[in-house]
């Protein structure tokens, strides 16, 4: 039988076929964006406090605001503008511009949650409260302690943050600025060569690989100009080790050894004359000098004054003498006001000075506050997960991951972590800041 | 690194696109329903539509094998190894996947039914 004429299966896409199939889609769309249900709020009137509002305070405060009902939530910060620091390393680089790591705080500041704009002066636990710089009397309930810590470029005599950028002195730790005048210093170095010295400071710091990262950075940024053979570049290492991690230690002696960059054990900057590119270093033999043509300045750093001199902080052990936080490295509970917990580098815990430990501190302690409230067992707990990304030249990093046990721990099992990969530099040079950004709003 | 769940996923999907979060999305769900109208249709848009969501398919390939490297700064020399391929191997084939499905559908529904008539 011949069909004649036409049937609707004949036709075209039709007008309204085109406006159900899209409302379908927008429909599928919208259901997709919704998210998983939460697991129910606590209900409390309960006062917490948030102490600092970098990585640390706005993951804590916004799983607070969420993780509540009822509750009122504080949180106290001057800083008006947030600062992706693991991004500074790419400042620092040349390859992100400093306002690429920078962000109004207001944008990730919870609802419902009250900003205090100023900074806290004084911890006073034992009332229950604190003090903040413009005289304000906080009282809380619960108390968050995420300050981050100090940077004491004072402790270098003869080093100010004005001098980065001079000179050929260079620290990307100072802020994106510094960072940004790191990087013209280091492309400088590059055309000119010389002797480039690197190093760390002793005790404990944030981001322990970056001194690394930029000694790799700088030895690129040399190839790159075919200057190589025209400088020396010297690590001067803290201690007998490049890196806490022993197999990751190895792994960037070999790398070291194959760039040609030697290192100097023990071997702590005390002091620098900018004029005359001298650097002195403190050694087990007695103190050494060196000239130098280019420095990566990395300063020693502590618990803010706030913590340090208040209850709060170790009175003994390794990490008193720099006043660190005293929380159980489990879970992060202070030892002795159990109201009271700590996130990120404030924390005198034997690693998670980054900001994916903050990833991983910032659930473990709500979690365990809010288990406090309800006067529950606390039940989550911290690994000591951190993750350094480590850039070994523009376009390749080795993703290192590892616990309180130095052992390493991936998240994808095929990338090697001690293996130079672009996958690993593109993980950090794309990935990293949404998924930063997504945990400040308690999301990841 | 870790603890990669679907909401964690969709709020750095939304990072990473920020204003374009929605419209991508759309344009995705889009792209889905319209393959699965086409093939409830049994609309296969003949060689036209084939050809059109071929040449889409290859042209989005050859934008991210060209362009992924540098945007992520870094260039085919960087790439070390077989998991550096694979990666950049996948995201070309997935490019041209996605081109050819977003293409394909639509030129088979505007082109109507090309199948010969039952005798």
């Amino acid at each position: 039988m011949v069909r004649t004429g036409t049937s609707s299966r004949d036709e075209g896409l039709t007008r309204r076929d085109a406006l159900m199939w899209t409302g379908l889609g927008a429909a599928i769309a919208a259901g997709l964006s919704v998210p998983a249900p939460a697991r129910a709020a606590l209900r409390t009137g309960a006062h917490i406090v948030v102490a600092g509002a970098g990585a640390a305070g706005l993951a804590a405060a916004s799983r607070l605001a969420t993780g509540t009902d009822g509750a009122r939530i504080t949180i106290i910060d001057a800083r008006e503008v947030h600062r992706f620091q693991p991004g500074f390393t790419l400042v620092g680089a040349g390859v992100w511009g400093p306002d690429q790591v920078v962000t109004p705080n207001a944008r990730f500041m919870p609802d419902g949650v009250r900003w205090v704009r100023s900074d806290v002066a004084e911890f006073d636990p034992d009332a229950n409260a604190v003090v903040t710089a413009s005289g304000e009397r906080v009282a809380y309930d619960y108390l968050v302690v995420a300050t981050g810590l100090s940077l004491e470029y004072g402790a270098i005599e003869g080093m100010s943050e004005a001098l980065i950028g001079r000179d050929g002195i260079a620290s990307i730790y100072a802020g994106p600025e510094a960072a940004a005048a790191s990087s013209r210093a280091l492309a400088e170095f590059a055309q000119a060569g010389g002797v480039g010295l690197f190093g760390r400071p002793t005790g404990e710091m944030k981001c322990a690989g970056a001194p690394l990262k930029y000694t790799f950075i700088a030895d690129d940024f040399l190839r790159r100009a075919g200057n190589r053979g025209r400088a020396e570049l010297i690590y001067n290492a803290h201690n007998q080790t490049v890196f806490g991690v022993p197999v990751v230690d190895a792994r960037v002696r070999e790398l070291f050894d194959e760039r040609d960059v030697s290192v100097a054990p023990s071997h702590v900057l005390n002091a620098i004359e900018p004029g005359a590119r001298r650097a002195r270093f403190s050694t087990p033999e007695g103190e050494v000098e060196r000239t130098y043509d280019f420095i990566h300045v990395v300063p020693p750093m502590k618990a803010p004054a706030a913590v340090r001199q208040s209850p709060l902080a170790w009175s003994d052990g390794p990490f008193a003498a720099d006043g660190w936080l005293d929380v159980d490295r489990t879970t992060l509970q202070h030892r002795r006001f159990p109201n009271v917990f700590g996130i990120g580098d404030v924390n005198g815990v034997p690693k998670g000075k980054t900001a994916a430990s903050v990833k991983w501190q910032a659930p473990v302690a709500v979690d365990n506050l809010l288990s406090v409230i309800a006067d529950r067992p606390l039940e989550a707990a911290y690994n000591g997960y951190t993750s350094c990304p480590l850039i070994t030249r523009i376009g390749r990093a080795m993703l290192i991951e590892f616990d309180y046990e130095n052992r390493l721990v991936p998240s994808f099992p095929f990338i090697d972590p001690l293996k130079e990969l672009w996958v690993s530099w593109a993980i950090d040079e794309k990935a990293l800041k949404p998924t930063y950004y997504a945990m400040l709003r308690g999301l990841a | 690194m870790k603890d990669f769940n679907p909401e964690t996923l969709l709020a750095i999907a939304q990072e990473i696109l920020g204003v374009w979060f929605w419209p991508v999305l759309i344009l995705v769900c889009a792209v889905i329903v319209l393959n699965g109208l086409a093939l409830f249709r049994h609309r296969t848009g003949g060689r036209t539509a084939r050809v059109a969501g071929a040449a889409a398919g290859l042209a989005a390939a050859l934008v991210v094998l060209f362009g992924l490297l540098p945007w992520t700064d870094s260039g085919f020399r960087d790439l070390n190894g077989g998991v550096d391929v694979a990666i950049l191997a996948g995201a070309v084939a997935a490019a041209g996947l996605a081109g050819g499905l977003a293409v394909w559908p639509v030129a088979a529904l505007l082109s109507g039914d090309r199948r010969r008539p039952r005798p």
